[in-house]
């Protein structure tokens, strides 16, 4: 477990301890019209009319880590036919988009984005393989051996915190599309909706 | 330095809204400072990854984070807000947090104005009488009823306060079924269900329409005008007189006083960071307790070499919350009939129940005669995110994911409908609760933040309790399953006063009756900070009244 220990090291404790409170209410978002949030923003806005489904496939989310990291989002929230997984509610474009948008925290996106590669790592120590080549059946067990460690359990904390973020906010964010999130738990968005104009204005 | 106004507030908020609408409507040039942006009605959506999971109308917490200290053994453990994510900041946008108020308004009680005399002195507490009379303040709740817009329906109950008026303006908003089941197990324990009065209109006025029920009040921005912010019910008629100036992203960094101690010009930093100076006869501070404390502190001149107003160092002692606790209870569908859930689903319509039944406890085992509060009764918060993400952790702490989280899922949000208990009660004043300096952390300006030490007296947790478990029964009568709740020592950071006690001896409060501050008597705090006691009911109707009073001082006074 000697990669598991370096990652461990690689964060104090006190980082690691104020995780699930940073990503509560992080600011990246700004509502003055005016702030370089808002042209970060507008990428992911702009691409949300006709909500391409290559987009999920083409660069950069074809490269490393961003496959890693949607393999690992698919085993936190699988599709079935129980109800609707990663891919289904966009949780990768969505966590993409969020970590490009300007006034998210460097170090926690750094974070995440590492995470992949550490998985990587922990992957080849014990099955000599990348997680993308690794058995499927495999890959559950991994990441609840991963989550006993305190780095992995605030890793995947993170990651289903935004897997839900994307499941159920507003489709303008680009994840939850045409709300099948909010169709599946059968719940009722309030009204006036967000346009793309309050990010645009 | 070529502005010259007759009044500059400081804050757009419950403090400051009233002060620039009466003065404006009186003929005075008024400028109102905001440091945060001027957000419109059409600006505000229902999105909670915007209200409710960033610091949207917030600053960001890297640059501006207040420091709090907790008890920890016998020690104080100091943590900015930044590392621990615990956010003090309620709404920096014009109309400050009254935006995303859930208004629940309440006015205090006769006895609240007194309560050192009515219940004596508590050990370890700094309780206070108001130097003014509920029936000095009585005309100007009766007048947010009608200006901010009020809707209710009047009802006795033991500790009903006397009203001038028999009804309020605006009839009550449209109710859930859970509101008919509340009346119904009231009745059968003999209590007095009081209906919620609400800062919501329940009919259109002017250019604000009337509520449209979308579900998400509370933390939300009202994207109809209805509910009561000071910005679309007291600033956007201050616009129409032509006599008030509105300049958001103005963030106030001192006060500038002379020889006399008399304030004479605000200093803040614009859009570009540059520093602008605007003088005014008269200067009204309102930016909420913490943040008011704050800058009279930063404020020091020839007189006030300790801050504005601090010579017997009473700035930014006493601050309060409101205490008490909260709970739920659990209405399962599959226990009614198909109509029935069909209706306990609806968003939208307001359950709008409180109960002050035990406002005042006279209970053998509390130890007699006592203070009690106020519980209210409204539907669980509908934001689905902060539900989901409460439910990844199991009751260890363990992640959960994959099938086992999809059921969870589903479970919580199609099984039932919540009714939610908030109780308020008194955060009794203590030495240990008060705004400061911090020596080493500062904003991005360079300013010294505030540092907040939290403090609740024992009794706030008793009292809590206790009302806690009548809520509990009433949810028990109501048929609800899997009730919980319980007393909490943290405060709700969203409803603070104190920290500029108004009273009629300098030596222990920083205001004098009228709330002009002691040795500057062009310099006026209207915000919630006057108050040596906050009464057991959310403090924003009495905040808005006490402007309004402090306004018709103020009007005499140039």
């Amino acid at each position: 477990m000697k990669s598991l220990d370096i990652w461990n090291r690689t964060y104090s404790r006190a980082f690691l301890d104020d995780l699930p409170h940073r990503w509560q209410r992080r600011a990246f978002l700004r509502a003055t019209v005016k702030t370089a949030t808002v042209i970060a923003l507008a990428p992911l806005v702009s691409s949300l009319p006709g909500c391409s489904d290559q987009r999920s496939t083409s660069p950069p989310l074809s490269q490393a880590p961003w496959p890693t990291l949607a393999a690992v989002q698919e085993i936190l929230l699988p599709h079935d036919a129980f109800g609707p997984g990663a891919a289904d509610i966009r949780a990768t474009p969505y966590l993409h988009a969020l970590l490009q948008t300007s006034d998210f925290d460097p170090e926690e996106r750094q974070f995440i984005l590492d995470g992949a590669h550490r998985l990587d790592d922990i992957c080849q120590e014990q099955h000599q393989r990348a997680f993308l080549m690794l058995d499927p059946a495999l890959r559950d067990p991994l990441l609840r051996d991963l989550a006993e460690s305190r780095v992995g359990d605030r890793w995947l904390g993170a990651l289903l915190t935004y897997i839900l973020e994307a499941m159920l906010g507003d489709p303008v964010y680009g994840g939850n599309p045409n709300g099948i999130g909010w169709r599946w738990l059968e719940h009722t968005p309030g009204f006036p909706r967000p346009s793309k104009g309050l990010f645009h204005a | 330095m070529t502005d010259h106004y007759d009044v500059c507030i400081i804050g757009s908020g419950a403090g400051g809204g009233p002060v620039a609408l009466t003065l404006a409507q009186a003929g005075y040039r008024v400028l109102v400072l905001e440091k945060g942006p001027w957000l419109k009605t059409s600006d505000y959506f229902k999105d909670e990854i915007a209200c409710c999971r960033r610091s949207t109308y917030t600053p960001n917490l890297r640059d501006e984070r207040h420091v709090i200290e907790e008890r920890e053994g016998k020690n104080w453990k100091a943590q900015s807000t930044y590392d621990s994510g615990w956010d003090f900041w309620n709404g920096n946008v014009v109309g400050g947090s009254t935006n995303f108020m859930s208004g629940f308004f309440f006015r205090l009680k006769p006895q609240d104005f007194q309560l050192r005399s009515e219940f004596g002195p508590i050990k370890n507490a700094n309780v206070a009488d108001w130097p003014i009379s509920y029936s000095q303040l009585e005309p100007y709740y009766t007048q947010v009823e009608t200006e901010v817009g009020i809707s209710g329906r009047v009802v006795a109950h033991p500790f009903a306060e006397p009203r001038s008026t028999a009804e309020f303006p605006y009839p009550p908003t449209a109710e859930h079924l859970l509101s008919r089941v509340f009346d119904h197990a009231c009745e059968q324990l003999k209590l007095h269900a009081i209906p919620t009065p609400r800062a919501v209109l329940s009919r259109p006025v002017d250019e604000r329409r009337a509520c449209e029920y979308a579900g998400y009040c509370g933390s939300y921005g009202c994207a109809t005008g209805a509910k009561g912010s000071a910005r679309v019910a007291l600033l956007d008629r201050a616009i129409k007189t032509g006599q008030c100036e509105i300049r958001p992203h103005a963030q106030v960094q001192r006060l500038i006083s002379d020889d006399s101690g008399r304030v004479t010009a605000a200093e803040y930093v614009d859009t570009v960071n540059n520093i602008q100076r605007v003088r005014a006869k008269i200067f009204v501070v309102a930016c909420q307790a913490v943040e008011t404390a704050r800058l009279l502190l930063l404020s020091t001149g020839p007189k006030h070499p300790q801050g504005l107003g601090n010579r017997y160092q009473q700035v930014g002692k006493n601050l309060i919350f409101s205490a008490g606790g909260s709970g739920r209870g659990e209405f399962e569908y599959a226990d009614f009939s198909t109509d029935q859930a069909q209706a306990l689903k609806q968003i939208g319509p307001f359950v709008n129940r409180s109960l002050q039944e035990w406002y005042f406890i006279n209970e053998k085992q509390l130890g007699g005669k006592r203070k009690g509060g106020t519980i209210d009764f409204l539907l669980r918060h509908p934001n689905p995110i902060s539900r989901a993400v409460g439910l990844r952790r199991d009751d260890n702490d363990e992640l959960i994911w994959g099938q086992a989280l999809k059921q969870r899922l589903k479970n919580e949000f199609t099984r039932a409908q919540y009714l939610d208990y908030e109780v308020f009660c008194d955060w009794l004043p203590t030495d240990d609760c008060f705004v400061s300096l911090d020596s080493a952390v500062k904003d991005k300006w360079g300013k010294p933040v505030a540092k907040i030490r939290l403090n609740s007296h024992p009794q706030d947790v008793i009292i809590g309790t206790y009302l806690s478990n009548q809520a509990k029964t009433v949810l028990t009568a109501m048929g609800a399953k899997n009730i919980s709740g319980s007393a909490s020592t943290s405060p709700p950071q969203n409803l603070m006063a104190g920290g500029c006690r108004f009273g009629t001896d300098p030596k222990s409060s920083v205001l004098d009756s009228d709330c002009r501050m002691h040795n500057a008597t062009n310099l006026f705090v209207t915000d919630g900070s006057f108050m040596p006691t906050g009464g057991s009911v959310p403090f924003t109707w009495t905040i808005y009244a006490n402007a309004f009073r402090v306004a018709e001082i103020i009007k005499h006074q140039l």
